[in-house]
């Protein structure tokens, strides 16, 4: 029980938050703000305390993970747990989420509303990190987007009533499908459930025993064939011995994602509206996910969503919602449909290399500070695309780590667009010009976020970069994809592309914003960082170098996870 | 003696119509809201009753050879006396129904209104069947004809009334049909005979005739035209109760008798699966016109009709996927969040229109500015039709999907089935956008012209926002209930 | 603790303090220190090294670790310090330049207003390039490579705020009367910096390939610790790894090329080897004394550097491609000196040269004594080079920052030690006997020589001997317009004396500099030996290659050497002597119009660079994708009311939202409100199902 509750309290701390400004006076400006930050921080402090445990454990497993019935007979349960990978990217949107936070003490109308709203947002990315039912993952999913739609639509630019429109509309029709997948996968499972037969290393990855010593993989007991070739419950020890390589698990009908993770040759027997149930699944899986990312050309809503949202909701929509999509691929997607994420490897890597070097042509031809960063974001989840689709531990590794220093890149470019937003009240890259010498605090924090997301060794940005880079130049999932051995190193050439042009576009800001004479005479008077703009940035900047100079806290909470889910490919892609 | 107890609720229903007719002409004028208070009580002891004498399962005895009063039933009672007693507390603070001035006659219209639902939620039998329809519609006549002196409203109620007219026009046509066929009134004799007949499509003839009349009660396409008009016509709130009240027991009796029709083992006729398909097809035609019909509308009235055709649709489904228990609870828990997501939008846009604008999205503008509390419940009640989770239009959507899909899984003839779970959610995508264009306006965009100085406000009376209140928080709270849909699943299987 | 750590941490700290506390003074003086510390500990370090020949080194600390994944071990990529002979020489002459320049500037820079700026921005580049020299893997390599890259962005653009000279009345004037030879200081500070950067990036992104494709291979080979370290790297190679992997049909020794091609082509975007040179001439915007150090020690030798670190993994067919390059960088490089009225632009262009000499040197390969040759040309070069800068700076300083050579003259007598000490230095680039080049470029085209002897008979004679032949050919521009350069600013009388009249010579600690400097261009300093002709060296322990190689015989190495010296004395007094004659009175312009509007526009690859970056991707390029991408930008205001629809990918989605809409109207205007339609409609439909079902 005490699990779930911690657990819970990652997002149920923020909606708790919600409501307590709700019951306070909207006058109260100064309490608001104060409240929004109180329980914006709880998630940040939960997701440190599992980032460490991460770190330290060094291991795939799950930190805290428990499932409470919740309808059994529709077999839904209050199923959170946190593993590396969620606790890494629990201690992102904390640190996103405050630094928010803290950038919207600007805003001064609608005050209570805004916070509000920013907190259910927060609860809904939370608590998609931590479900491990597919209900409740859906749930929270579809939880982010009503906010999100109010705060670009209330506390937007000129054009916000479309952006916001486009945004809604664009993320629900991606979705949507999704209730139809789950159930679709949900009823494929006969009411009395399915015996599959897993491999040792799957049931030791959820390994626990419960009282009489007998093996359990995800709460489910864990059946070995005994001397007469009958299947009994499998005592541990033997597990850990390993004399037995063939067990067998009765998956029960349910929408458990670490179950549904058992399954996946069963889906693959299964087929649904004349196509294979697997393909079907992990096509609509990848679309839902893919719109968030965003995956080429699935991405003109981020440029309208970013252009117009206030600094703040840029800064979560870019450190975080986006992550979302890649989280999807990697706890959904890829694992559940092994082979076809396999299968299909090949056109989601081109797609992310085509991302990478797109989004950053188009980032050269942007007049305007914010869209180019959007592009900018678009470019760099390229990265993360084709690493995964690689499928080598470097690769994945690569990608996982790519969010994350995505995660804290973006948002400081973002805050530092809004910084200039907040002086000039525009966003044109040639209304400024030489802000170097009235605002050098300022031009040294942009320097140092273009230089590391242009992927400048000794600043995160070239951790994750480099090693999507290399992980593709080994990758054999050309193969798989029937697409010869040689593609993934093509595309890995192509995608070094990207270090140019990224270097081009981002510095040639740096140039015609920071650089040269003073151009507009009135920006002289420009003040340079405040104290509360430094508070927003000198953290983000400290993960940058810290995580650029000595990534192996990264490393060491996801190059585990990343291993397990290679592994978990290989072995499906072997079994068939 | 004991069976004719099962219609308790019905005839008590019929009595505090009387009462209410004699109470409006003793005190209408002096204390109108005594008569709405008495029908409001009445239906409240209703539902008690329903509640009380609630019987699980499907099949229970015939009343005489008529009615047929399941769990089914006890659903229509319970939704419907709630739609009542919700329109009942609004309308106190309606000004379009202040305006009409007899409140007494409202309150029995309603009442009618709840009662034809009763009945035609338990006909079994072809005359109760037409008897239970022509309620209905009698009593929605007026209605929606109610502010007499607006030409919209008058206009809806003819329209109505001719539509109607022809609908039950080919009904009757059909019924003769069928008697003719079989010699039989009673449904399940019905299915019986017609099971032994020879298989010819003329035979279908007949059915399709009923079924255009089940269609323009449901508002299915292509019996939905008159639908739009008419809710935009008239009075706001009759709209909420209209778009609701008949669809709550239109399916209950549609159920019955496909249930009694087709329900025949062996039967070479017209097999279920057939029947099913055939359903199927209308459905996902009536919910994807029904959907992009929406999107191009410029009044959320006219924005609420098509999503009430399209919505229908969606349920359909469910009458078609034959998987009785779960169905029945899908069906009735869709109905149950629909009921009040559906009418707390109309009731919202009643508040809204209190003070003199209209529904156009151009006129609802800004409206947030005005009343941020009915603009917020619109929002919720709006996003619960959308379908969006936590509010509890997701989980009926997604409990009907779980259904359908389930037993389409169960019958390969059902395939069709699987292909309207996609249109579902195409159609949801559709109307999301059709619905974030209400909400856009009512709570985003700003007033384009200043014409709130222009504007008398009207201070609505202290009861009405109960309703919408109630609504909204219905809304949300049926987001969470998961154990509701177990004990209809349960109810519906005993 | 281990000195090779202190010599690298520092000028970090040096930087990190600097940068933190911003001191209003005492900047330089830390700076000094910090480097002086650095420069004796790596005397101390190298001098343990070249002795005894054993390496110095730092444990590995884990960096980037990957676990094991399917038919790939676990690796990890991991940071260590590693100090070799080479690195020891290199060491010493990084660190000992930069306390000259170092010194040398507080004098150039006094006054300045990001004066204490300088050191600190100075100390991170020296930090950078320390970490190159020290490193023991490739990946660290490219860390600190990037750092390099960062290190000369920030001095480039060190007076970030000054506008392109283009828009200063002086330049218009020049370039009225054609003089091109400032022609490339169009840029901005700010732009050259850019410049510089992206130019290189588009080298690191061979580097990145080529490094992507050895990892790859070592991992093959399964080999134990770091990958990418040195002693791994040569051991995959010779146990064949490349014969274990193969890639777009290519394996074994042609993808051992491709790869050492693609880490080459990082070293041809820092040594600014053709076509990849441009930037450095732009790269004068930055303060003299930077220039000084980066032609010198740090930026650009870090290319000839890492080459030589991977020269064990080189296959043949990279080597001839890298003597190639080499040689047409050298001679493309002189041919634009020739022509160049800006010193520091004649200078830039001489470094350019000479780089593609050293890389010469390192093509011919092992065997032919070219690796040392190269190797010790980078050396000597390092020392004349910055010497040359730091006269530059003297000069242009001295002339109130003109730059321009028709405006000096007559300077010998006003500044005789700086005359004097440039004059050494040019003697020693141009290699005359008794000059330190006359030992290391000389040994360069012998081996050169040597092999286009080997290779002709694998390949056409042009395609071996070419590089020889230009080799030889630049000897003789070299001199040329070294000495031209030197005619026209200290000989001859003043020409302008606005520009010459109060020019003097730097103060105390910049002339000791100078002259310390100078006494690094005698060869006997280098060889150990007053006989010009001595072939071994006191360097030879940090010369000689890493690998087996199976050298030329001694004899025909020694015939070669000989003849070459020969043919370069002479070539060289025939440039130096018609420079002396044709300048003795001032400019005068020598040439036949369309080869000097050739030379003078530098063979028009800026040119094409700029067609491609400012022109192509920036102006349309970009412009173009961002349209197709989300419509015009007419589209793009119209947004919140009716954007009008536009061919581009936005455009689409819209385009499908409005039919969906379009459909719904088409439901809607059935609608009309005609009762009668409606059951028009209905009864129509009904006929047409019952119509369905009866046939």
């Amino acid at each position: 029980m005490l699990d779930s509750l911690i657990l819970s309290l990652v997002f149920v701390a923020p909606l708790l938050g919600a409501l307590v400004l709700w019951l306070l006076p909207s006058g109260w400006i100064r309490t608001l703000r104060g409240v929004a930050l109180g329980f914006a921080s709880v998630p940040l402090f939960l997701g440190l305390g599992l980032f460490v445990q991460a770190v330290r454990s060094g291991q795939d497993h799950f930190l805290l993970r428990e499932s409470v019935p919740l309808a059994s007979n529709l077999g839904i349960a209050w199923h959170l747990g946190v593993d590396g990978l969620s606790a890494t990217l629990l201690l992102l949107s904390g640190v996103v989420g405050v630094i928010a936070v803290l950038a919207s003490f600007g805003i001064t109308h609608k005050v209570r509303g805004y916070f509000s709203l920013l907190l259910v947002l927060f609860a809904g990315m939370n608590g998609v990190f931590v479900a491990l039912d597919m209900v409740l993952f859906y749930v929270f999913w579809e939880l982010m987007l009503v906010p999100m739609f109010f705060l670009i639509a209330w506390w937007g630019g000129e054009q916000r009533r479309y952006a916001s429109m486009k945004f809604f509309f664009y993320t629900m029709a991606g979705s949507i499908m999704l209730l139809v997948v789950m159930l679709a996968l949900h009823l494929k499972v006969p009411t009395t459930g399915v015996e599959v037969q897993v491999q040792r290393e799957t049931v030791l990855s959820g390994l626990s025993v419960d009282r009489d010593g007998n093996a359990k993989v995800w709460d489910l007991p864990v059946l070995a064939a005994d001397s007469l070739g009958h299947f009994q419950k499998a005592p541990a020890s033997q597990l850990v011995r390993g004399d037995v390589k063939e067990f067998r698990v009765h998956v029960p009908r349910d929408f458990d994602l670490l179950h549904w993770r058992l399954l996946w040759k069963h889906w693959t027997a299964q087929s649904f509206l004349h196509m294979n149930l697997a393909a079907f699944a992990f096509l609509f899986f990848f679309l839902a996910f893919a719109v968030k990312v965003p995956v080429f050309p699935l991405h003109t809503w981020l440029p309208h969503a970013h252009v117009q949202a206030p600094t703040a909701v840029s800064v979560v929509l870019a450190g975080v919602l986006l992550k979302l999509g890649v989280y999807g691929f990697l706890r959904i997607a890829w694992p559940l449909f092994p082979t076809v994420a396999a299968a299909w490897g090949g056109v989601i890597g081109i797609l992310g290399v085509v991302a990478i070097l797109w989004a950053a042509l188009a980032a050269l031809g942007q007049k305007d500070l914010k869209r180019l960063v959007a592009y900018a974001s678009i470019s760099h989840m390229g990265y993360c695309l084709l690493g995964l689709a690689a499928l080598t531990v470097t690769g994945i590794t690569g990608s996982l780590v790519q969010m994350i220093s995505h995660g804290i890149g973006a948002a400081l470019l973002f805050l530092l667009v809004g910084v200039l937003y907040d002086r000039a009240h525009h966003r044109k890259v040639e209304g400024f010009g030489g802000l170097a010498t009235t605002m050098p605090a300022f031009t040294a924090v942009f320097m140092l976020a273009a230089f590391s997301s242009a992927g400048l060794p000794s600043l995160s940005g070239f951790v994750g970069e480099v090693s999507v880079i290399l992980g593709a130049f080994q990758s054999q999932a050309g193969i798989a994809a029937g697409c010869g051995a040689d593609l993934f190193r093509w595309l890995a050439i192509a995608a070094s592309l990207g270090v140019i042009l990224s270097a081009a576009y981002l510095l040639w800001t740096v140039q015609r914003v920071a650089f040269g004479p003073l151009r507009h005479p009135e920006q002289a008077s420009f003040p340079d960082l405040s104290l509360r703009e430094k508070f927003s940035l000198y953290p983000l900047v400290a993960l940058t170098v810290l995580f650029g100079v000595w990534p192996h806290p990264l490393l060491a909470a996801l190059g585990p996870w990343a291993r397990s889910l290679s592994l978990h490919v290989a072995q499906a892609i072997a079994g068939t | 003696m004991q069976t004719i107890a099962n219609l308790l609720p019905e005839l008590l229903l019929c009595g505090a119509i009387l009462l209410v007719l004699v109470l409006e002409m003793v005190a209408g004028k002096r204390h109108p809201r005594s008569v709405t208070g008495l029908a409001v009580m009445a239906l409240l002891f209703v539902s008690w009753i329903s509640v009380r004498r609630a019987v699980p399962g499907i099949d229970l005895p015939f009343v005489g050879e008529m009615q047929r009063p399941d769990f089914l039933t006890t659903m229509v009672r319970i939704l419907a006396s709630i739609g009542g007693i919700l329109a009942l507390t609004a309308s106190t603070g309606s000004r379009e129904i202040e305006e009409y001035g007899r409140p007494g006659e409202f309150a029995v219209l309603v009442l009618g209104l709840v009662l034809g639902a009763m009945l035609f939620a338990s006909a079994t039998n072809l005359v109760s069947l037409y008897i239970g329809l022509e309620f209905l519609s009698l009593v929605a006549y007026p209605l929606s004809g109610l502010r007499a002196h607006s030409k919209a409203s008058s206009e809806a109620g003819l329209k109505y009334v001719l539509f109607g007219g022809v609908a039950s026009a080919l009904m009757l046509f059909g019924m003769s049909h069928l008697f003719g066929l079989t010699g039989s009134l009673d449904l399940s004799v019905i299915g019986q005979n017609l099971a032994k007949l020879p298989a010819t499509p003329v035979l279908c003839v007949p059915l399709v005739l009923v079924g255009a009349g089940f269609a323009y009660k449901l508002a299915l396409v292509p019996f939905h035209f008159w639908s739009p008009d008419v809710y935009q016509g008239c009075p706001t709130v009759t709209a909420g109760l209209l778009t609701t009240v008949p669809k709550i027991a239109g399916f209950a009796g549609l159920w019955h008798a496909i249930r009694l029709v087709f329900g025949v083992p062996g039967s070479h006729f017209l097999s279920t699966t057939t029947m099913g398909t055939a359903l199927a097809t209308v459905a996902v035609v009536t919910m994807l016109v029904g959907a992009l019909t929406a999107l191009s509308q410029t009044d959320a009235k006219r924005i609420l009709a098509f999503s009430s055709v399209s919505n229908a649709g969606i349920l359909l489904l469910t009458v078609g996927a034959w998987d009785e228990p779960a169905s029945a609870a899908a069906l009735y828990f869709y109905l149950t969040a629909y009921l009040f997501a559906n009418l707390g939008a109309f009731l919202a846009l009643d508040l809204l229109q209190n003070d003199g604008t209209g529904t156009s999205l151009s006129e609802l503008a800004g409206s947030w500015k005005r009343h941020p509390i009915a603009v917020l419940a619109l929002v919720v009640c709006v996003l619960s039709l959308t379908g969006l989770p936590p509010l509890a239009g997701f989980l009926g959507k997604w409990n009907l999907l779980r259904a359908v899909l389930d037993s389409a899984m169960q019958d390969s003839g059902r395939w069709m089935f699987k292909w309207a779970s996609i249109g579902v959610v195409a159609s949801s995508v559709i109307l999301a956008f059709a619905y974030l264009r209400i909400v856009r306006a009512a709570a985003v965009a700003d007033q384009d012209r200043e014409e709130s100085a222009g504007l008398d406000s009207y201070v609505p009376s202290g009861e009405s926002p109960w309703a919408l209140i109630v609504c909204t928080a219905a809304s949300i709270v049926l987001g969470f209930g998961w154990p509701l849909i177990a004990f209809l699943g349960r109810w519906f299987s005993l | 603790m281990n000195p090779l750590l202190w010599v690298l941490a520092t000028p970090l700290a040096v930087f990190l303090l600097l940068f933190a506390f911003k001191p209003r003074k005492g900047g330089d003086l830390l700076a000094i220190a910090g480097m002086a510390l650095s420069f004796g500990l790596s005397l101390k370090a190298a001098s343990a090294v070249l002795t005894s020949g054993q390496n110095l080194s730092v444990e590995a600390v884990k960096w980037l670790s990957f676990p094991a994944g399917t038919g790939i071990p676990a690796f990890d990529l991991s940071l260590g310090l590693r100090l070799d002979p080479m690195g020891a020489v290199m060491l010493l002459i990084v660190t000992g330049l930069a306390l000259c320049v170092l010194i040398f500037s507080t004098w150039y820079l006094h006054g300045d207003r990001f004066y204490t700026r300088f050191f600190s921005h100075f100390s991170f580049f020296c930090f950078a390039m320390l970490g190159i020299v020290l490193s023991d893997n490739l990946l660290m390599t490219f860390v600190f490579w990037e750092l390099v890259g960062v290190g000369s962005y920030l001095l480039i653009g060190f007076w970030h705020d000054k506008a392109a000279v283009s828009e200063d009345p002086f330049y218009q004037e020049m370039k009225a009367k054609d003089a091109t030879g400032i022609i490339e200081s169009k840029l901005s500070p700010a732009h050259a910096q850019l410049k510089a950067f992206v130019m290189n990036r588009v080298g690191d992104f061979g580097f990145l390939v080529g490094m992507g494709i050895f990892l790859w291979a070592a991992l093959a080979s399964h080999v134990t610790g770091n990958p990418l370290s040195w002693e791994n790297l040569s051991l995959a190679v010779n146990t064949g790894a490349f014969d274990r992997i193969s890639f777009a049909g290519l394996s074994g020794g042609t993808l051992l090329t491709l790869a050492g091609i693609g880490v080459f082509l990082g070293a041809m975007g820092k040594s600014a080897q053709f076509p990849l040179h441009t930037w450095l001439p732009d790269a004068m915007q930055g303060p003299t004394t930077a220039s000084s150090i980066i032609h010198a020690a740090t930026m650009v030798a870090a290319g000839v550097f890492l080459t030589a670190r991977v020269h064990p993994l080189l296959s043949p067919g990279a080597l001839v491609f890298i003597s190639w390059i080499g040689a047409i960088t050298a001679f493309v490089a002189a041919t634009i000196a020739l022509v160049q009225w800006d010193y520091k632009a004649v200078l830039a262009y001489s470094t350019v040269s000479q780089l593609g000499y050293m890389m010469i040197g390192l093509g011919a390969g092992a065997g032919t004594g070219g690796y040392s040759a190269g190797l010790s040309h980078l050396f000597t070069h390092a020392l004349f080079k910055c010497l040359l800068f730091l006269g530059a700076a003297s000069v242009i300083h001295a002339c109130g920052n003109h730059q321009d050579m028709n405006r000096f003259g007559g300077l010998l007598k006003k500044m005789p030690l700086t005359a004097v000490t440039s004059g050494l230095a040019v003697l020693a680039i141009c290699g005359l006997p008794f000059f330190s080049a006359f030992w290391s470029k000389d040994a360069i085209v012998a081996s050169a020589f040597l092999a286009a002897e080997e290779r002709s008979g694998g390949m056409s004679a042009l395609l071996a001997w070419g590089p020889w032949l230009l080799s030889v050919l630049t000897a003789l521009l070299t001199c040329f317009y070294m000495t031209r350069l030197w005619t026209l600013t200290f000989l001859g009388q003043e020409r302008d004396p606005h520009v010459t009249h109060h020019a003097h010579d730097p103060s105390l600690p910049a002339k000791i500099v100078l002259a310390l400097l100078s006494v690094f261009t005698l060869q006997f300093l280098w060889t150990g030996s007053v006989n010009p002709l001595a072939g071994s060296s006191w360097l030879d322990g940090a010369l000689t290659p890493g690998g087996a190689v199976e050298m030329v015989a001694e004899s025909a190495r020694h015939h070669a050497h000989v003849q070459t010296m020969i043919l370069a004395t002479v070539l060289g007094l025939v440039g130096i002597g018609s420079a002396l004659f044709l300048y003795r009175k001032g400019p005068v312009t020598v040439s036949v119009k369309p080869v000097w509007k050739f030379l003078a526009n530098l063979w028009y690859v800026d040119r094409l660079w700029d067609l491609l970056w400012t022109e192509g991707l920036g102006k349309r390029g970009g412009a173009l994708v961002a349209v197709l991408d989300l419509g015009s930008a007419d589209r793009l205001t119209k947004l919140e009311t009716t954007a009008p629809l536009s061919p581009s990918l936005d455009g689409v989605v819209d385009g499908t939202a409005k039919l969906a809409g379009a459909l719904g109207a088409v439901f809607g205007r059935l609608q009309n409100g005609r009762i009668g339609s409606y059951a028009g409609y209905a009864t129509l439909i009904l006929g047409l199902l019952a119509l369905l079902l009866v046939l």
